[in-house]
């Protein structure tokens, strides 16, 4: 018995061994990472064992070393976004665009509190505008346009008072555009290319119709 | 299958029997005629182990690749089959199957287990079993040792499994079993010694019942998803050598009544989510040899009682919130080879019995507030691999003897306040792979080991003070992945050996004293991702063969002096998103096949002599988004209508140079820009029809020849430039204009009269201090310290609030003055040095000569 509990000792010796991993934001990135196919390597020097993920190419910390960027744009990815990105709760700059990322849009997206500008445009996503996004109290650019979003605009996102471009065109959004809060300036072609989008809504009293 | 009676098995006919089998044949034989229920007795003992031999030759014909059973026919004694062992005495029964490692692919619950009772052994370890636990295993009353790790079993266990109360070592682990696991504490499993069902999904919590394990000597539950807290009765289950509980969902605090356990050698319990105080108790656990409390929610100090852990050689407790300074106790445990207590909020400075911890190979303090500097005798650790003290406050000089360390892998010891100079054998023990010095305050030359340093994987020099040439002080690097070296003091050259560090991804030299010429050699660099050498005295042309940096998607060279034309085959860079090339000598057209660039986000050309016109093409980047920045040129001609396609850009500057005609009305379609600045230029005729200018600055558009629109500070476009229906509503702002203008002009000079009126009255004294400061920036009273220490006060010490913008040079700070003036100041980033590019700083005087006026 006691040889074994040695032997034992000695794997758990190599089962503990020092190796160091990244922290909570780098987890999230590498849960990411996981579920993506990365044919260009666009990812490559995303290294586990860095104790952050402050020196990975196309990601961004500030000072104290939280993520602030995540620059992916044209990088030829393509799988899912994960929910795990919802953890980046410093990210500036979620750029993603002009890839094959597919499937919906993860709502946990809107616990970005920090976000000024997200662009996922250019993928293949589909599903709906998650209305958690009128969490993002911070952000100024919203492009989500060419890709396959169904559903309609959520009506929460009329709150996004920073909300500078919003763009949704090249999609298959059915329903009506809202007018209220920042919509009252988003011109016309951020919604084209929408086949089942009915223009602007009705004010007044008439109940909201989706249309949809 | 085999079809021979089963009759012809019992007694073979190959082996010639024994003396002592054919006396027990014989008396067998005998009873059998003396008693007939002795026939019975006879006949049920071979009936077993038939239908033992029957259940096993069925699970075989269920098996994928039974190869390793060749020996399970009928026509050999069942006795003999690979794995089978029999009793020897009269009952003829199967008493251990042992098939480890036998290539077994098949469902485990085909195996009917139900007349194996007999059975004290069953080891299957590191198959392909599948399935569930066959139902039957609850009948095997005499188990002692059951075997199962290493598969792909699944499903929950059996509640009959509490009737196996023989067992002494039970090992499911790594399987895919789900459920609770509480089936095992149940209070008849008393002679179980070691149970190990690690690398599971099992759920559920550890019942109090594991008290009545009194025999237990090795607990293995990590990788599972256990919850709840660990029971304190674990403290009662004294025979316990390793218990590991690592990986789980655990909560609660760690019970003090684990002090009790005195021969634990082992104690994990990392990864979980257990909270509250590292208990004192635990120092009592004087055989243990290795303690994990690492990535939990511990809180308070640590224990200064584990200075009685003298066995320790593996001590990880980090990761956690754990406060407090490092107790000199720490210094008892000679033993360590592994103190990792990094990732918490460690006060106090490193004590110096830590010297004491002479046969260290890893020592992990990074990320506290740990004060105080480095003992000396750290110098002296011979197996020291990994020093990761960065992200402290740790200041005052490294021993240079960690230059004798020959194991020395990685020194790790960023984002401190260290000062002096290197150790200059830091790399003679030549396994050297991560040096991380940055951001400490480091002087004095480069290690001049590290020439020869060829293990080097990843150097962060960056944010010091050193000094060195580094064409002659650094070498080539083979494995090298990561280089950077910015902020330091730098000279020399950039040496064409760098093409030969044929792993580097990234090399940042920026703000630095390099001089020279950018060597072609640069371009065979394939794996190179960023290449930065901003803020230096680089002179001469950008290589044209730079463009074979096929992986390159940074590219700055801001704030050098380089000169002559852009390469033509700078849009063979096809990978690049951020190109900066703005602050140097460049000139002739804007070329370069930029078009090309198709991931380019952020161009920025400014302050260069680039003149010609700006080519239409760059209409064709159309992933610019971050900035398009072509301003303090010489660009002339038309704004190209055909920018309006970079429907992303957010940013776009063109002023200062020399672009006449009308804005292009199509600028109204790029919906995503939100600052644009074509000032100083001969700009003409109506602003484009975007709400991008409805609250736009005055800034954006100052001193043109004739832009107009209805923007604050912009004359509305007269008749001729609009159309009829407008013309109307535009004309009556100018004359309601006019006079209002005049009556501000009035009250202004009413305004500075009663001013001057009211200054004679003061006396003389203070009269003068309001000259100066009045006059502040006036040649004839300019005194630098005057005006230093106004800018200070204004400016709260360069805060960030007053920043109101960022080169790659320097700062930008608004200064609202005493005398209320508002002027912009630049500094420097390099300022200590006066080392700043002189061209780029009379660029900068002439733009706040412009500010200032406004």
């Amino acid at each position: 018995m006691a040889s074994r509990v040695a032997l034992v000792s000695f794997l758990l010796l190599l089962a503990a061994a020092p190796a160091m991993s990244t922290n909570y934001e780098g987890e999230a990135l590498q849960a990411l990472r996981a579920r993506l196919s990365d044919p260009s390597n666009a990812l490559q020097s995303w290294n586990p064992s860095l104790v952050n993920p402050c020196t990975w190419f196309h990601v961004t910390c500030d000072v104290r070393n939280r993520v602030i960027r995540l620059d992916l744009g044209n990088s030829n990815i393509s799988g899912p976004l994960a929910p795990e990105l919802g953890r980046l709760q410093d990210l500036q700059y979620l750029e993603l665009y002009g890839n094959n990322f597919e499937g919906k849009i993860p709502e946990e997206l809107g616990n970005l509190k920090s976000l000024i500008s997200m662009d996922l445009y250019g993928n293949r996503l589909e599903g709906e505008i998650p209305k958690s996004f009128a969490k993002l109290k911070s952000l100024r650019f919203l492009r989500l346009n060419n890709n396959k979003l169904s559903g309609s605009i959520p009506r929460e996102l009329v709150t996004l008072s920073n909300l500078k471009v919003f763009d949704v065109s090249n999609n298959d959004l059915c329903g009506t555009i809202p007018i209220d809060g920042p919509f009252a300036t988003f011109p016309i072609q951020s919604f084209g290319n929408n086949s089942r989008l009915n223009g602007p809504e009705l004010q007044g009293p008439v109940p909201y119709d989706f249309g949809c | 299958m085999d079809s021979k009676p089963f009759s012809q098995l019992l007694l073979p006919s190959t082996a010639p029997l024994s003396l002592w089998q054919l006396l027990l044949i014989l008396s067998l034989l005998l009873l059998s005629l003396l008693h007939s229920s002795s026939i019975a007795v006879a006949l049920s003992s071979t009936a077993l182990l038939e239908s033992q031999t029957r259940a096993l030759l069925h699970w075989k014909s269920t098996l994928q690749r039974p190869q390793a059973l060749s020996s399970w026919t009928l026509s050999n004694n069942t006795c003999t089959w690979l794995g089978i062992t029999c009793c020897l005495n009269g009952s003829q029964a199967i008493t251990e199957i042992s098939l480890p490692r036998a290539g077994l692919s098949g469902k485990l619950d085909g195996l009917n287990l139900s007349s194996f009772a007999s059975l004290t052994s069953l080891h299957l370890r590191r198959n392909y079993l599948f399935g569930a636990m066959p139902p039957g295993i609850g009948t095997l009353s005499a188990l002692t040792s059951l075997d199962l790790s290493h598969n792909l079993l699944s499903g929950n266990l059996p509640p009959s499994l509490t009737n196996l109360s023989h067992v002494s070592e039970a090992d499911l682990s790594h399987n895919e079993f789900t459920g609770d696991a509480a089936a095992f504490f149940s209070a008849n499993w008393t002679k179980l010694v070691s149970l190990r069902l690690q690398f599971n999904h099992f759920t559920g919590t550890i019942p109090s019942e594991i008290r009545s394990l009194t025999n237990l000597k090795i607990l293995h539950l990590y990788q599972n998803q256990i919850s709840g807290s660990i029971p304190p009765e674990t403290g009662n289950v004294r025979s316990l050598v390793s218990l590991h509980l690592a990986n789980n969902k655990l909560t609660g605090f760690i019970p003090p009544a684990l002090g009790n356990l005195t021969d634990l050698r082992t104690l994990h319990l990392y990864h979980n989510k257990l909270s509250g105080h590292i208990p004192s108790e635990l120092g009592m656990l004087y055989r243990l040899e290795q303690m994990g409390a690492h990535e939990n929610h511990l809180i308070g100090s640590i224990p200064p009682s584990f200075g009685n852990l003298t066995k320790l050689t593996n001590l990880q407790l980090h990761t956690n919130k754990i406060s407090g300074s490092i107790p000199r106790e720490v210094g008892n445990l000679v033993n360590l080879f592994v103190l990792m207590i990094n990732d918490n909020i460690l006060t106090g400075s490193i004590p110096s019995s830590l010297g004491n911890l002479t046969k260290l190979s890893t020592l992990d303090l990074h990320t506290n507030r740990i004060s105080g500097t480095i003992p000396q005798p750290f110098g002296s650790f011979r197996s020291l691999t990994h020093l990761r003290v960065f992200g402290n406050k740790l200041s005052g000089s490294l021993p240079h003897e960690l230059g004798n360390l020959t194991k020395l892998a990685s020194l790790q010891i960023a984002d401190n306040e260290f000062a002096g100079s290197l150790p200059p054998d830091v790399c003679k023990g030549g396994v050297l792979q991560r040096l991380v010095i940055a951001n400490n305050h480091f002087e004095g030359p480069l290690p001049r080991s590290l020439k020869n340093c060829s293990t080097l994987l990843r150097v962060r020099l960056e944010g010091n003070r050193l000094k060195g040439n580094i064409s002659q002080d650094l070498g080539i690097y083979p494995n090298l992945i990561y280089m950077d070296m910015s902020y330091n003091q730098l000279h020399g050259e950039l040496s064409q050996n760098w093409a030969y560090c044929q792993n580097l991804t990234i090399l940042q030299v920026s703000g630095n004293q390099l001089t020279g010429k950018i060597p072609p050699e640069f371009g065979k660099m394939l794996q190179l991702r960023v290449l930065d050498v901003s803020s230096n005295q680089l002179v001469g042309e950008i290589p044209r063969k730079l463009s074979g940096m096929s992986s390159l998607f940074q590219l700055n060279l801001s704030c050098n002096r380089l000169s002559g034309m852009m390469p033509s085959e700078t849009g063979d860079l096809s990978s690049l998103e951020v190109l900066d090339l703005s602050d140097n000598h460049l000139s002739g057209p804007i070329s370069g096949q930029l078009e090309n660039l198709s991931k380019l986000r952020l161009l920025d050309l400014s302050e260069n002599g680039f003149n010609g016109s700006i080519p239409p093409q760059i209409g064709e980047m159309e992933s610019l988004q971050d900035l398009l920045d072509l301003s303090h040129n010489c660009l002339e001609g038309e704004i190209p209508s055909q920018l309006a396609s970079l429907t992303y850009l957010v940013s776009l500057n063109l002023s200062h140079n020399n672009l006449s005609g009308a804005m292009p009305s199509s600028l109204a379609s790029m919906i995503s820009l939100t600052s644009i600045d074509v000032s100083y230029n001969d700009l003409e005729g109506p602003l484009p029809p975007s709400r991008l200018f409805q609250n736009a600055p005055a800034m954006w558009f100052a001193d043109n020849r004739g832009l107009c629109g209805d923007v604050q500070s912009l004359p509305p476009c007269g008749p001729i430039m609009e159309n009829t229906n407008d013309s109307r509503k535009h004309h009556i702002i100018p004359r309601i204009a006019i006079p209002l203008l005049g009556t501000f002009v009035l009250l202004v000079m009413s305004i500075i009269f009663i001013v001057m009126l009211c200054k004679k009255e003061r006396p003389a004294k203070e009269e003068d201090d309001e000259v100066i400061i009045g006059d502040l920036f006036s040649v004839l009273n300019f005194d630098g310290r005057v005006a230093y220490s106004y800018i200070i006060t204004a400016t709260e010490n360069f805060d960030d609030k007053y920043c109101i913008g960022r080169g790659g040079c320097g700062s930008v700070y608004k200064v609202e003055l005493p005398t209320k003036q508002v002027v912009a100041v630049k500094k420097f980033h390099m300022m200590e040095e006066g080392i700043f590019n002189e061209r780029s700083f009379r660029n900068e005087i002439q733009l706040k000569f412009d500010i200032a006026t406004l």
